[in-house]
């Protein structure tokens, strides 16, 4: 009867093991859009589109504020378009 | 009624109650009108439904235990036992896209997340939020987070300044994610709508209400499809945030 009762310390570490891993499973769990087919591609072009859109609007408004007319603009759309490969380079390696 | 005919008609603000405020045109719109609808029935729905507290629940309350454990659990699967205190937030922005997505699903609802500003403000202010809760945990580290391992000292300003602007790019995606997607369906809807009509001013009556149960059928089924992104994309916008909001607290 002592060999198959298991103590309390003990199955208090299995819990907690357990629970530790349970945590570790749910941190993988990437989100909900699969990373083939329809779903990736829309998001990729939203996430490339995304960058040049930021990139652009900062671009403008630096130009705006300190007069340079649009060598802020280029660069920052430049910038912006690799921001967006990046995000797109990213998002799909996570899977 | 309006008499436009263009598909683009439905996404136009109309002040109900033209406020100025010290020349600021601050009118309460149809858009705004529709905000408080939303937020009216969200309120009106978790607090009748759950006035009655039974253990076993009824209906309404078993849809409103279903949703809060929905997005409780997508928040601790995505962030962690920490990401609790933020479950009102979080939970607050998706029943409100939710809410706004299913309004505009119905007869003459007007859309209020279609206006990019919409999305655009709402996307803002998780944007600055999540900032905030990354510099308030981890202080300088934050900054340091632009720069990733391994980049030789040559790339590195480049690196740090396309960082930079790939967080920046966040709440862009996030806003017009959800504008697009609700400006395109309900163009599709009006436009695929409009065909019936124009078959019969082409065809004739008898032989364009033939032909026009092809376009009819396809926005029947366009509409059941409408109301799944609707849901869909208030998922996907709420998701999102929990992703950004593990980074913030977690990643650095």
């Amino acid at each position: 009867m002592a060999k198959h009762q298991i103590s309390l310390e003990e199955l208090d570490d299995k819990i907690n093991k357990a629970k530790k891993n349970n945590k570790e499973l749910s941190k993988h769990k990437s989100d909900p859009e699969d990373k083939s087919g329809g779903a990736a591609a829309a998001r990729a072009g939203l996430e490339f589109f995304s960058g040049v859109l930021a990139g652009s609007m900062l671009g403008y408004f630096i130009d705006k504020w300190l007069g340079t007319a649009p060598i802020f603009i280029v660069i920052c759309l430049l910038l912006g378009s690799a921001a967006g490969m990046l995000n797109i380079y990213r998002f799909m390696n996570d899977s | 009624m309006a008499t436009g005919h263009s598909p683009l008609d439905q996404f136009k603000i109309k002040a109900l109650v033209p406020i100025d405020f010290a020349g600021l045109d601050v009118s309460f719109t149809n858009s705004s009108l529709y905000m408080v609808i939303a937020v009216t029935l969200v309120t009106l729905f978790f607090t009748l439904s759950m006035r009655g507290r039974a253990l076993v629940p009824g209906r309404w309350q078993s849809l409103a235990e279903v949703t809060y454990e929905f997005i409780a659990g997508t928040l601790r699967d995505t962030v962690g036992s920490e990401g609790r205190r933020y479950f009102p937030f979080i939970f607050t922005a998706f029943m409100f896209v939710l809410m706004a997505n299913l309004l505009g699903m119905t007869p003459f609802g007007f859309t209020t997340t279609s206006h990019i500003i919409v999305t655009f403000a709402l996307a803002f202010f998780i944007f600055i939020m999540i900032t905030v809760v990354s510099i308030y945990l981890h202080g300088s580290r934050f900054f340091a987070h632009f720069l990733p391992e391994g980049t030789p000292w040559w790339l590195a300003p480049l690196m740090i300044l396309i960082e930079v602007f790939s967080y920046l790019s966040r709440p862009i995606s996030l806003s017009v994610r959800l504008s697009a997607n609700m400006m395109a369906g309900h163009v599709l809807l009006k436009v695929i709508a409009g065909f019936v009509t124009l078959f019969i001013t082409a065809l004739g009556a008898f032989n364009g209400t033939l032909a026009g149960i092809l376009p009819f059928a396809f926005v029947v089924g366009l509409t059941g499809f409408e109301i799944f992104i609707a849901i869909l994309q208030a998922y996907i916008f709420t998701v999102l945030t929990c992703v950004y909001l593990n980074g913030a607290i977690h990643m650095h």
